[in-house]
């Protein structure tokens, strides 16, 4: 049942992201003026005022891209926009309302990350640094996908950054009481990213079944199907 | 020079209309790996042509 159906309270309120417009301020003035260029082979206006028109021209063009490149950072927080890199990530998107076990599905259904940003919160590390490092990664994982060089089953690169679980955990009652979580060893191997949270005492982040990518996660559920089909012939 | 420049120029923003029009992994590569350098070039052509332009003017005048 989709949330529409269940009422009103259950939508959650609408993100709406204006900063495009920002984007297009620059972007279409500068198109206008290139095509003109590209037309004519000059700049409108005689020397000094053609001169004028093509150093606008410049600061357009550049001013727009870094207006994209702040939206571009801005969307690419979005679920929907991790969701999008179709060989690997639907699985994984898809296991976040599904799946039952996994870490975090458990922290995406109770709530406890954002609804449009779940993936960001908990991989974009803690902090401005963290936030850097986001992007850092987000290049790479494009430029992999770029040239396809990845492999099945998806793996964390290096130790999970604790304190993004810590961030919000650190200060709970409930992370305090566990006496685990108090043992000086632990806690130095935890400090020292030698073990994570996930995998080791908590559950695993993602189920395995969705770090195949698109087509292993498929083809079991083709199998299903047609076995169901089967059945009911 | 100038069109070219302003051929190149052209593309890279339609990538950025691309982007701003659906922001996806496709489009955000299509955006850093293309549009960007495209851009970077676009605008030193530009730059270039409108120095040439600059130079050669007076010279013409007199």
């Amino acid at each position: 049942m989709n949330n529409e159906a269940l009422g009103p309270l259950f939508v959650p309120p609408a993100d709406v992201h204006w900063f495009w417009i920002a984007v297009l301020v620059p972007a279409v003035p500068a198109i206008a003026l290139l095509l003109i260029a590209l037309v004519r082979g000059r700049f409108p206006g005689g020397r000094l005022i053609g001169g004028g028109i093509a150093a606008a021209t410049w600061l357009f063009s550049l001013f727009a891209y870094l207006l994209g490149a702040i939206h571009l950072t801005e969307e690419a927080k979005s679920v929907a926009f991790c969701g999008s890199c179709h060989e690997t990530m639907p699985p994984i998107v898809e296991s976040l309302s599904s799946d039952e076990e996994s870490l975090a599905a458990i922290h995406y259904q109770r709530g406890a990350v954002s609804r449009s940003e779940p993936c960001y919160t908990c991989h974009s590390g803690y902090g401005i640094w963290g936030t850097v490092s986001a992007k850092q990664s987000g290049l790479g994982h494009m430029w992999r996908t770029l040239t396809r060089n990845y492999e099945f089953p998806l793996e964390h690169k290096g130790p999970f950054d604790i304190d993004s679980c810590q961030n919000c955990h650190a200060a709970t009652k409930a992370f305090r009481d566990v006496e685990e979580h108090r043992d000086p060893e632990l806690a130095q191997a935890m400090v020292d990213r030698e073990i994570g949270c996930t995998g080791d005492c908590h559950p695993a982040a993602h189920p395995e079944s969705a770090l195949n990518g698109v087509a292993h996660a498929s083809a079991p559920k083709a199998a299903e199907d047609a076995e169901d089909a089967e059945e009911s012939e | 020079m100038i069109r070219l420049a302003a051929l190149i120029l052209l593309a890279a923003q339609l990538i950025l209309l691309l982007l701003v029009y659906e922001p996806s992994g496709r489009t955000a590569t299509l955006f850093t790996f293309v549009g960007t350098p495209l851009l970077g070039l676009g605008l030193i052509l530009l730059a270039l042509a409108a120095f040439r332009e600059r130079r050669r003017k007076p010279r013409d005048a007199g």
